[in-house]
């Protein structure tokens, strides 16, 4: 890959088909969690809990009161919902299959923040990563390819996040 | 957030006192740390979402990385809860309460 940099107004990066493959089958599989029903109260005994990955996604806004945090998701859940498959429709739009340049506005390069800060929380969940492990050498002591796939994935966020944060301190 | 715990001087005027104390107590916002999240992340997050200048942003997101959770805006209710789907949108885990 080569990562993001600014090019005029725009931000520009090359992947890799590999990169692209990956990226692209993990933003899918987050659109599907975010495009899943959510279970209704009662329902198959779960009570209305939400897949673990999907309530990370869109988490209670309330912590100890069950009726706010209702509250706040009809308010907010379906709003939200449609906010994030529409960032995953744009990345998966910006990414070619076979991999390739990355051509970005400043709004699709938030989008891409977003998502790719959504894919993390998925994969995390699913490693249930915490705050000491090292992504590098988790990748090499348990072989399992999810912790070189989040491992990448930090980087091209933190790097991402680094050049829209510059372009702001400059006023660019 | 820690209180200095001054008391204010002893007033001569009749203090007046609110008829629905509940009502006036405001809401906040509160930012709760999370492994997955970026601290660079987290501080840009906070710039573009309430304004803060880059100072002000660094310290909120350590305060959430050192002690787990910061208060990152309060006022009315509504406006807590708008705050807290902005953050969401963003991934950040946050909920808003009654300020305590």
């Amino acid at each position: 890959m080569t990562p993001f940099r600014w090019k005029g107004h725009r931000l520009v990066a090359e992947l890799d088909p590999p990169e692209a493959a990956l990226l692209r089958q993990v933003v899918a599989e987050i659109r599907d969690v975010l495009s899943a029903e959510r279970p209704a109260a009662g329902s198959g005994g779960t009570d209305g809990v939400a897949d673990p990955v999907a309530q990370r996604l869109l988490p209670d806004g309330h912590r100890s009161d069950p009726d706010l945090a209702e509250d706040y998701r009809s308010l907010t859940e379906a709003g939200l919902r449609s906010e994030k498959l529409a960032d995953a429709d744009l990345v998966l739009e910006s990414v070619s299959p076979d991999g390739g340049l990355v051509d970005l506005d400043q709004d699709a390069a938030e989008a891409w923040l977003r998502t790719l800060n959504d894919v993390r929380l998925a994969i995390g969940v699913r490693l249930d990563v915490q705050e000491a492990d090292d992504p590098m050498v988790a990748a090499e002591e348990t072989g399992n390819p999810w912790w070189a796939a989040y491992s990448w994935l930090t980087a091209v966020q933190g790097l991402l996040v680094d050049v829209l944060a510059g372009a702001r301190g400059t006023g660019a | 957030m820690t209180s200095t715990g001054i008391i204010a001087p002893e007033r001569t005027e009749e203090v007046v006192v609110d008829e629905d104390e509940e009502t006036d107590r405001p809401w906040v916002t509160i930012v709760w740390n999370d492994p997955v999240n970026l601290m660079n992340y987290v501080t840009y997050v906070f710039q573009k979402l309430f304004g803060y200048d880059e100072p002000t942003a660094t310290k909120l997101m350590l305060q959430v990385h050192h002690e787990g959770k910061a208060i990152v805006s309060s006022g009315a209710k509504e406006r807590m809860e708008s705050d807290t789907s902005r953050l969401h949108a963003y991934g950040l885990w946050a909920s808003y309460q009654r300020d305590s």
